[in-house]
């Protein structure tokens, strides 16, 4: 996660591993995931498998990564989070 | 709300160009937009804009419209707006870094499509972003929703 990323998740990583630690899932796989942040969210994808990318293509396939977990910022400041049908696939403990 | 007839469908004052109501109510595109669409027929074609002439949610709308990604590169007072399709935009590492060497940052760009995931950087995305002195670039979906990818 870059250090601009970072600043902006740092507020709610605490929360985040604690979920991670309740369900299964491991916090370490989870941040090693691309992060991207709207308003009041932000999620974690990883690298979509049938990409064709070889480090040269950039938009020419602009197939969107696979969401493993959506974030939800509550107006109190608590999360609600959204698994998908690629969590457990991708950062499973 | 005005309600015209009995008869008629509740107009709740959708702006048009608004991606939201163009996606939900079939509104159409501002005078503005359609404008910058005649100059974007194709998939590649560019334009280059003032840049108080276009905004992202511009390029969301005619994502909701044509369905067609469309990218937003500036450089000082000028945009330059490149129409793609539906999941691609004719930019490359080689062009990207071009467009850097020559002062544009990449403003953003859209996806089509109204679900989250829709909202969602590709590698691609990342591998664009690398070649601008940037570290964030944004994401627009057909309804005007963004996300931010670093």
């Amino acid at each position: 996660m870059s250090s601009t990323a970072m600043a902006y998740f740092s507020p709610y990583k605490d929360l985040v591993k604690e979920y991670c630690d309740e369900n299964g899932l491991d916090y370490n796989k989870l941040i090693a995931c691309h992060f991207g942040r709207g308003k009041d969210d932000f999620y974690f994808a990883h690298s979509h498998p049938n990409g064709l990318h070889d480090g040269s293509r950039g938009l020419l396939d602009d197939t969107p990564n696979l969401g493993v977990l959506w974030v939800e910022i509550n107006k109190d400041g608590s999360l609600k989070f959204v698994e998908t049908e690629h969590t457990r696939e991708f950062i499973s403990a | 709300m005005i309600i015209k007839s009995i008869d008629s469908p509740i107009e709740h004052g959708q702006k048009k160009g608004n991606p939201n109501a163009l996606m939900h109510f079939g509104v159409g595109l501002s005078s503005k937009q359609r404008d910058l669409l005649l100059k974007l027929p194709d998939f590649d074609s560019k334009a280059l804009v003032e840049k108080n002439a276009v905004s992202m949610s511009d390029l969301s709308a005619l994502t909701a419209f044509t369905g067609d990604e469309f990218a937003m590169f500036t450089k000082n007072k000028k945009r330059l707006i490149i129409r793609g399709n539906a999941n691609s935009v004719n930019i490359d590492i080689d062009t990207a870094k071009s467009l850097a060497a020559d002062g544009y940052r990449w403003s953003g760009h859209t996806h089509p499509g109204i679900g989250e995931f829709s909202l969602v950087a590709s590698d691609g995305d990342f591998e664009i972003l690398s070649s601008f002195p940037q570290t964030q670039s944004v994401i627009y979906n057909s309804l005007g929703n963004h996300e931010v990818f670093y």
